[in-house]
């Protein structure tokens, strides 16, 4: 292998943790892999009447037994065995910590949801229902393993496990953290079981990737976990590198909320972008491991894929579907420490399941473990609904001799970003433009002159709306608003090949998670709905606005409680700075729950408000070069951003410049957040009444805030974001013209 | 339950279930293909409305190929629905 110049800094990975369907670590996963073991059985944990299938890959030699959700204590597991691999201690040395799901406690608690309203909530009960939010994972991680300088959640349907790699890694090229504890965890759930099963894509018997009679996926559950470091870092403490991280990309179909677009076009652009994010060409990769789910579906799209980023450069391909199955949100990050123990020994694990190629799968199978000479670069793909698609590449660690050179390598210089686009979803109306967001902050005054919007939902195709529930159509048209607020005045329109949509519920579809599970418990999983299971994944409100507008960048939920909007912008900068992405559409997006706001608020210390009301925010972020190039001029320049756990965030800011306003949703303590920082003293707003009750506002804060900016209304504002143990701050100031 | 009566039902199920917001039951052309051209409904739509037929009529629509000729029209998914009753209709009132 002849490996060019890489074009960025390598990130080494120091640790490894695992629990899966074949074993309660690293190892014994690995060696059963290996042996062409098969983790799929019948399925012990729930019962479901009517369910198309009763097998499932449950996990075995979980030991951390007093964590209320599975798939928390599936995290704290693989994690404390990554962080003592790694010989690290996030007590001594600051570590950041990214986690990517789907489900957190919805085993523990889709039951629940169904009886509430009829049962009393105490004790054991309130305990488990608190680990229904995706953030619950994050949350027991920092608990039981931390204190992590800051945690992030993200949620990209089956691709959240790369995405949080993809996370990790821009951290670390970027400077921003030097070192990271990055994966992902899903435990099996009546909701995923059933949702997956209704949508006919499981198979009854043991599943067949890439087989000719393959007829779905068996589901999996299980916690992958790396630890990720800047070569730097790592050196400085005496570790070596398991392996490396040279290439990510994450990317999105645009095309439909469950099935993949025919042909892999974006499943070879993803492949495609992971390579030249490495400097590598198609000839440098030894070894793929593909999503392989085993539907029949997925496995011709991908293969068609492969071939199309691959050309005549045959490469050898695999599964491992078939041995731990598919386990949702934790797939990226288990199929990732695979890749890592590949270019480690040089062992190629098989697709176990398939016994006769079907033509729509002609790339080169591995069929049973083989040995290769090191060193390997092996790339690892996942997919998923809403067209998510992810792709990474591992390498083998460099020679020790060669570290020097390259561990000298500066971090790659981050891209100054501008806001350049915004919209608000206030009370059911569509606002779109600093001009009339301006007066959210300010007079309370929706009745601008340019603020008659239309109703937000309204706005929209009906025919090609049809699909989304509520979320979905706020989601998609508000951040269509900051789309076109972008657009405006340019000499050129956005370019959306690689416009990542950034947004999601604090709490998830918990409505939703309540109907559906009603009809299955009650008339049995067979009358599941196919049409409502996509829209209860957190990231659906965003994939149906990046299908719906057409974006080709990565749909992604963050959820932190009522920090989630400031947790999308955050990503989304930082996605943006190290070249993930060309440009982010970032924000939030609340319904009205009774579930939510009523019983979940209140159990997780999220303080309520008065009178709640749906509302919705977006924001568009790109390159500075960029908006310039295309003769946009920017509303505010994003001049600082930091996320935290606890409350001092807003301690790194550097001072304000000129006319200085701190602005907030109407909650948050800004006087406690801004305490002995040079901002205490500067003017403070908060969000009007007219921007409704709910816990996204703090996306409409941001909006706002830029648009006082745009406006001329102020030369630097902080804006501050907080929930239990988590803080944001955003510095944004004045673009130069 | 005639063939009529489970047309006019089939229709109402198939607005209210696949959201056709804004389409009236006259709008479904019996004869026209359900999926692809005309209403624009996809392998997602029919796999909700295999559901709720079952639901509603306790029929069963096979899945895979046999379906496709089912899910050809209205008028083949209510002659599909209509020779399957009399036996799910008799099961549902038996004692």
């Amino acid at each position: 292998m002849s490996r060019s110049p890489a074009a960025h800094e390598p990130v080494w990975v120091t640790g490894l943790g695992m629990i899966s369907p074949l074993g309660g670590d690293v190892r014994s996963t690995i060696s059963a892999l290996w042996a062409g073991e098969r983790g799929v059985r019948e399925l012990s944990l729930f019962a479901l009447k009517g369910a198309r299938s009763t097998l499932a890959c449950e996990v075995v030699g979980l030991i951390e037994s007093d964590i209320p959700a599975r798939t928390d204590a599936m995290a704290v597991q693989a994690a404390r065995e990554a962080l003592a691999s790694a010989g690290l201690d996030p007590k001594a040395t600051p570590v950041h910590l990214v986690v990517g799901g789907t489900t957190a406690g919805m085993f523990e608690t889709e039951e629940l949801l169904t009886q509430l309203g009829n049962i009393d909530l105490t004790g054991e009960l309130e305990v488990r229902l608190r680990t229904h939010p995706l953030s619950s994972t994050v949350d027991q991680l920092c608990e039981r393993l931390g204190p992590f300088v800051s945690a992030r959640t993200v949620c990209c349907a089956c691709t959240s496990g790369v995405a949080a790699l993809a996370l990790a890694v821009s951290w670390i090229r970027t400077g921003r953290a030097e070192r990271v504890l990055a994966g992902g965890a899903d435990a099996l759930c009546r909701l995923t079981y059933s949702g997956f099963g209704c949508l006919a894509v499981l198979d009854p018997a043991a599943c067949r990737p890439f087989d000719k009679t393959r007829a779905g996926l068996n589901l999996g559950e299980g916690a992958g976990f790396l630890v990720l470091e800047s070569a730097a870092a790592a050196r400085a403490r005496g570790r070596r590198a398991l392996a490396q991280i040279i290439g990510v990309a994450l990317a999105g179909e645009a095309h439909h909320i469950t099935n993949p677009e025919p042909g892999g076009k974006t499943g070879a652009r993803v492949m495609r972008g992971a390579l030249a994010s490495a400097g590598l060409t198609p000839a440098d990769v030894d070894y793929v491991n593909a999503h392989g789910t085993a539907t029949p579906h997925n496995d011709a799209a991908e293969s068609a894929a492969i071939r199309a980023c691959f050309g005549d450069q045959r490469v050898l391909v695999s599964s491992s579907k078939g041995q731990v199955g598919h386990t949702l949100g934790a797939a990226g990050a288990i199929e990732a420490i695979i890749a890592v123990e590949t270019v480690r020994t040089g062992k190629i694990p098989p697709t176990i399941g398939m016994r006769e190629a079907d033509p729509a799968c002609d790339v080169d199978h591995v069929l049973a473990t083989i040995e290769k000479p090191l060193p390997l670069t092996v790339m690892s793909n996942s997919f998923g609904f809403g067209g998510t698609a992810g792709s990474i590449v591992i390498a083998t660690a460099d020679a020790p001799e060669s570290l020097a050179a390259s561990s000298l390598r500066p971090a790659e210089r981050a891209l100054e970003l501008v806001i350049t686009g915004v919209g608000v979803v206030a009370k059911g109306l569509l606002l779109e433009g600093p001009s009339s967001i301006a007066r959210l902050l300010v007079s309370g005054d929706r009745q601008a002159p340019d603020a008659r919007g239309p109703n937000a939902a309204g706005s929209l195709d009906v025919a090609r709306s049809r699909r989304m529930d509520q979320a979905g159509k706020l989601s998609a048209a508000v951040l269509g608003a900051a789309l076109r607020d972008g657009d405006r005045d340019a000499s050129t329109a956005l370019d959306r090949t690689s416009v990542a949509a950034i947004s999601g519920t604090a709490f998830g579809n918990v409505d939703g998670s309540m109907r559906f599970m009603r009809r299955v418990l009650e008339k049995g999983a067979n009358f599941a709905s196919p049409a409502d299971f996509p829209s209860l994944v957190p990231s659906s409100p965003v994939s149906h606005a990046a299908i719906y507008w057409g974006l080709g960048g990565p749909a992604l939920a963050t959820p932190d409680l009522s920090a989630t909007a400031e947790s999308a912008a955050a990503t989304g900068l930082e996605l943006v700075a190290s070249g993930v992405c060309s440009a982010a559409l970032v924000g939030s997006v609340e319904e009205v729950s009774q579930l939510a706001e009523k019983v979940l608020a209140p159990l997780l210390g999220v303080r309520g408000l008065a009178a709640h009301s749906e509302g919705a925010s977006g924001l568009l972020i790109e390159p500075e070069s960029a908006a310039l190039a295309r003769g946009k001029q920017p509303l505010a320049r994003v001049v600082f951003w930091a996320a935290q756990r606890g409350s001092a965030a807003a301690h790194a800011a550097p001072p304000p410049v000129g006319r200085a306003l701190v602005v907030a949703e109407p909650l948050a303590d800004v006087a406690s957040l801004v305490a002995g920082t040079p901002w205490a003293g500067a003017e403070r707003l908060t969000t009007s009444a007219a921007a409704g009750d709910h816990v996204g506002l703090g996306g409409v804060a941001l909006a706002g805030a830029a648009s006082l900016v745009a406006e001329g209304r102020a030369d630097s504002v902080l804006v501050l974001g907080a929930a239990p143990d988590r803080s944001y701050a955003f510095v944004l100031a004045k673009a130069p013209r | 339950m005639n063939a009529n009566e489970v047309r006019v039902t089939l229709k109402d199920l198939m607005i209210a279930e696949l959201n056709l917001a804004g389409k009236k039951p006259g709008d479904i052309d019996d004869a026209a293909p359900l999926f692809g051209e005309g209403l624009g409904l996809d392998s997602l739509d029919a796999l909700q409305l295999a559901m709720i037929v079952e639901e509603k009529f306790a029929v069963r629509v096979p899945e895979g190929e046999a379906a496709r000729a089912i899910f050809g029209s209205v008028d083949a998914l209510v002659a599909h629905i209509v020779a399957q009753l009399p036996a799910a209709e008799a099961t549902v009132k038996a004692p």
